[in-house]
């Protein structure tokens, strides 16, 4: 478990100059968030760390005749020039065209004085939420004197079993979260609000009050239950990332990539008419052959064994 | 019938046919796993050599009830899956093994054919006393071919078939009395008798296997197939050391520290009690010709035909 903590501590930059493994990160330990966990009376420090991250790959967009990576620039199409950042004002359209500007000031202020504040509210049963509600994890550790108190949360949660829900605001954000045990560590997972989760009220061709089969019903358990299995997330890996980095490590020592033709898809029956063919053959070679229309039949066992009886 | 439990009928092995062979057909022997039928109205049942239920591994058969012309019937075949044209028994363990996250994966990469080669129920009877030849020809009459599904042709000629077979890489042939009951195994009868060829692979050398310090056999491993190339970890398939001059392995041990790695590039660790292995990075690809696939997946009686020579220098 400790192990676990170590290796998701840290957050991954690609850095193209260190040399490295295409596609691998240079690792730095950096907190994301600083604050406190607030549990009842007590306050617990903590900074707060991004627990997973995308490897999706990352293509820049680069001018095709010339390979520069583009630059992309703010331009007023009334003032007819570039932007600088201190000229960029925030503006919620509330009908087309149509804006109420807010300053910075303004909307940090409605994020109140809660900035600072993870604020455990309830403690209920993971099985209670549905995971659609999961938006993002990350993972918490103590802050100077938070070991303590840090500790005592974690054994306190792991022995009753239960999960936190609490609010966190980051950056000017509000959401829902909990906080769990994850190993040695506490995790905290942003939530959808309520209202962030679709209807699925209005979604086509949902089927209602079909009459299913009892023996489909029966084929289809079955085949749940041979697949049945314990969760191994090590099974799954992503294999056009994979592939695309083998191409990009090809290209950079400089060999010739080859792209493999899609697949044909393999059929037996080409096979069998392939083994009828050289049979064939090697019976013409040895004059044994038999009547035209026999050899044209793809099988040649309704003449054979019905002549032989 | 249909909840029957019914050991397929086994060939004796034989290493080479009889001359003017006249009471026989002869059949490809199809490098699969073997499998029975068992339908019953729109139900079926698959039943292994094992005699586990495995009507859930094979979705492609569940078409089966509407291919034959009868009610109730029980057939005998050979489920196959296909790897560079020709039959790949390692291809359709994985599909006996299901570690796939789902069956409809694994069902587009490794799809199965069923090969159909008797018929041992049919309507209301039983036809395991019945000859050969009349439950083949009502074998033809009753079932339905699809993509799938296929009948094993029979051949006359059985020196043919052999050299038929031994250009197409194919496992061997099946011998058939013509009159020839089915006799339910697992003892093998002398009305059917197999002949096999031997098998060439080419595998990925993984590691060595020392004797106190000197090099005894090579490691041999093999990626797992689908018809868009190789996946997945690498599997141990058992290790070679015939074929192999002193000299030759010297020389493979003194690639193998310069490849060396530390630890094992096999999913499956390999089983050499008393040995100590020196793991390497699989580059290197030799050729090996072999008896046969064990049940647990190693190569029996493995012999290295390839030379050291070609593949340092290449």
């Amino acid at each position: 478990m400790i192990k676990i903590y170590k290796v998701y501590l840290i957050i991954c930059v690609e850095s193209p100059s260190a040399g490295n493994t295409i596609g691998e990160g240079v690792f730095i330990l950096r907190a994301m968030w600083k604050g406190s966990l607030s549990f009842g009376l007590v306050n617990i420090p903590v900074r707060l760390f991004s627990a997973t991250e995308s490897r999706t790959l990352k293509f820049r967009h680069l001018h095709a005749p010339c390979h520069t990576p583009l630059e992309y620039q703010k331009v007023c199409s009334t003032c007819k020039k570039e932007v600088p950042w201190e000229e960029i004002a925030r503006g919620y359209e509330y009908e087309k065209d149509h804006f109420v500007v807010l300053s910075e000031e303004e909307i940090k202020s409605a994020a109140g004085k809660k900035e600072r504040l993870i604020e455990i509210t309830d403690f209920v049963n993971i099985e209670e939420i549905d995971p659609i509600f999961f938006q993002n994890s990350y993972y918490l550790a103590p802050d100077g004197p938070g070991s303590r108190p840090y500790a005592l949360l974690r054994e306190a949660m792991l022995e009753s079993g239960k999960v936190a829900v609490a609010t966190i605001t980051l950056r000017t954000k509000e959401s829902m979260a909990t906080v769990r045990t994850f190993g040695d560590v506490l995790a905290l997972s942003t939530m959808f609000f309520p209202d962030e989760v679709r209807s699925v009220q209005d979604l086509p061709d949902i089927p209602h009050d079909v009459e299913i089969r009892e023996k489909e019903l029966t084929m289809a358990k079955q085949l749940i239950e041979n697949l049945a299995a314990a969760f191994q997330p090590e099974k799954y890996h992503d294999n056009y990332r994979e592939k695309v980095i083998e191409l990009i490590q090809a290209r950079v020592e400089g060999k010739e990539v080859a792209v493999a033709p899609s697949p044909q898809k393999e059929k037996v029956i080409d096979l069998l008419e392939a083994l009828q063919a050289s049979v064939e053959k090697a019976q013409g070679k040895k004059g044994k052959g038999r009547g035209k229309d026999q050899t044209a039949k793809t099988s040649p066992r309704k003449e054979k064994v019905s002549a032989k009886k | 019938m249909f909840e029957q439990i019914i050991a397929p009928m086994e060939p004796q092995s034989r290493a080479i046919l009889k001359e003017g062979d006249l009471n026989h057909y002869f059949q490809v022997k199809w490098d699969g796993v073997r499998m029975l039928a068992f339908v019953d109205g729109e139900r079926l049942r698959l039943q292994g050599r094992s005699l586990k239920n495995k009507t859930s591994i094979y979705p492609e058969l569940s078409v089966l009830p509407d291919l034959v012309k009868g009610n109730r019937i029980i057939l005998d075949g050979e489920i196959i899956a296909l790897h560079e044209n020709r039959p790949s028994f390692y291809a359709v363990m994985q599909r006996e093994r299901t570690g796939f996250a789902g069956i409809s994966r694994i069902t587009t990469l490794i799809p199965v054919f069923y090969m159909v080669f008797d018929l041992l129920f049919f309507d209301d009877s039983w036809l395991m006393d019945k000859p050969w030849n009349v439950r083949q020809e009502m074998l033809e009459k009753y079932l339905k071919e699809n993509d799938h599904v296929r009948l094993v042709p029979s051949y006359e000629d059985g020196k043919i078939l052999l050299e038929t077979v031994r250009e197409n890489k194919m496992e061997g042939i099946v011998a058939k009395k013509t009159d020839s009951p089915y006799i339910p195994g697992p003892r093998k009868s002398s009305y059917w008798y197999k002949t096999k060829i031997e098998q060439t692979l080419e595998a990925y050398v993984g590691g060595i296997s020392l004797k106190n310090t000197t090099p005894a056999s090579l490691l041999l491993g093999m990626k797992e197939e689908g018809p868009e190339g190789e996946i997945g970890k690498m599997q141990y398939i058992g290790s070679v050391s015939s074929g192999l001059k002193t000299k030759e392995l010297a020389a493979w041990y003194n690639w193998g520290m310069e490849n060396r790695l530390s630890s094992s590039p096999f999913a499956n660790a390999p089983l050499h009690p008393g040995r100590n292995l020196l793991y390497v990075n699989p580059i290197r690809k030799v050729e090996v010709i072999f008896n046969e696939w064990t049940p647990d997946l190693k190569l029996r009686a493995p012999r290295l035909t390839s030379r050291i020579e070609q593949l340092i220098h290449h």
